[in-house]
């Protein structure tokens, strides 16, 4: 009997595993409810769809109404702005834009310009945003990790507590017994080069090396308009995992001090020499030259 | 202090003891690393130590005095899975060296085949977008017609 199903949202692959127990017809019944709210949430938040609302409601001027799941995202994308001096921000988007990471994924460079400070930008007073100034918005840093969040609720609410989400190898668990989480080797996915394990709470990754072209990768820092190198990959250990998800990119634009005093969180980093650095709780079995 | 720490201690001392040695090597024969810690430690520890941290202050005396070095060890199934060391020296010539060999000391993780280790799920970054997949494939396509 399967308690398992596999799906592909916001450009990439979601297992979802019920761990309670579940009969054949909740679990299709949980997987359409999951389906159609990833769908809704892609019409919102992708910047590659040129009718979402972050591409349509944002790039006019004026006061709009934002979605009732904006608020925990947007909340957090303006303390990690804050939290990073400003190289952590949704106004990355221009940016990706002119490097080549744009809606035709043209992968083509540009010339880079420095994206506008937030506050010249938008008033954010939830659940308003009054818009000043058009401009490109983009919240893959922290997007899929709100959605993971969300369809944990989703499953909590059809009354299975205990479950695994796996969306592109970014984790939420709910589950009574540990389970071993390996972490991948950007450099060699067939390896892992260490173990955590976790029962309940999220791990999210973010890596320089996949999503890459040029001199460029997926995370760009908004001041030297330069993607950081020394860094190949990060994880981070939270509760939720939009908070995981945000802090893996967040490690690669400011070193962690600048982050913990303001968030619960664990967290490893690999360098370019294969040199790690964590934090002294992240609990793991990690192997060693 | 159990047996197990205090048989630590042993091993924290014998780093610190190349550390001296190398604290007090001549400057022309700097060329001359410290023994390799690491090798010492897994060498000694073959008997069943409990698993845990265990963080030492080491003692060595350099040209300039006495000198400490923290060593700190974490053991599991017998085998040092994880170590540190932090520079403790206030001389100059001593912290120098100290936060060198620190340096030098880093550990370096490596990969182990995910079949061997029998994992429930992988945390990573390897899945990307589709869109993005295709647009590479066509760059190193293009690429190659030139």
């Amino acid at each position: 009997m399967s308690n398992t199903f596999s799906f592909k949202g916001i450009g990439t692959i979601w297992e979802i595993e019920i761990y309670s127990p579940i009969n054949p017809t909740q679990l299709e019944y949980l997987e359409e409810l999951i389906k159609k709210r990833v769908e809704l949430f892609e019409q919102t938040y992708s910047r590659f769809r040129p009718d979402s609302f972050i591409n349509s409601a944002l790039m006019q001027i004026g006061a709009v109404k934002l979605p009732p799941d904006a608020e925990k995202l947007f909340t957090l994308y303006k303390e990690l702005y804050t939290a990073t001096g400003g190289l952590f921000t949704p106004l990355i988007g221009q940016v990706l834009v002119e490097a080549g990471y744009d809606k035709e994924y043209s992968l083509i460079p540009k010339t880079l310009h420095t994206p506008p400070a937030w506050e010249d930008t938008a008033d954010l007073s939830y659940p308003f945003i009054n818009i000043k100034k058009s401009a490109t918005y983009d919240f893959g840093a922290a997007g899929k990790g709100l959605l993971i969040d969300i369809v944990s609720q989703i499953i909590i609410e059809q009354g299975f507590p205990e479950f695994c989400i796996d969306a592109g190898k970014d984790i939420l668990l709910y589950s009574s017994k540990p389970i071993r989480i390996g972490l991948e080797n950007p450099l060699d996915f067939k390896e892992a080069i260490g173990v955590v394990t976790l029962s309940k709470g999220s791990i999210c990754a973010s890596a320089g090396s996949r999503r890459s072209w040029g001199p460029y990768h997926h995370i760009i820092n908004p001041k030297t308009l330069t993607s950081p190198n020394k860094i190949l990959a990060t994880w981070v250990i939270a509760k939720e995992a939009l908070l995981a998800d945000a802090l893996s990119t967040c490690l690669f634009l400011v070193p962690a001090e600048k982050l913990t005093p303001y968030f619960s969180f664990e967290y490893l980093t690999l360098y370019e020499d294969n040199s790690i650095e964590k934090s002294s709780s992240f609990s793991s079995e990690l192997f060693f030259k | 202090m159990n047996s197990k720490t205090t048989g630590l201690l042993v091993i924290a001392l014998i780093v610190a003891i190349g550390l001296g040695i190398f604290a007090f090597s001549d400057k022309t024969n700097k060329e001359t690393p410290p023994a390799s810690p690491k090798t010492v430690e897994v060498r000694q520890v073959t008997t069943s130590y409990k698993d845990g941290v265990y963080e030492q202050l080491g003692d060595y005396t350099s040209p300039a005095g006495a000198e400490q070095i923290d060593v700190k060890l974490t053991l599991k199934n017998g085998v040092i899975t994880e170590s540190e060391v932090t520079p403790k020296a206030e001389k100059p010539i001593s912290k120098m060296k100290q936060e060198a060999f620190a340096k030098e000391y880093k550990s370096s993780v490596i990969g182990k085949n995910i079949n061997d280790l029998q994992l429930g799920k992988i945390a990573g970054a390897s899945l990307t977008p589709k869109g993005f997949n295709d647009a590479l494939e066509k760059i190193k396509a293009q690429a190659k017609t030139v």
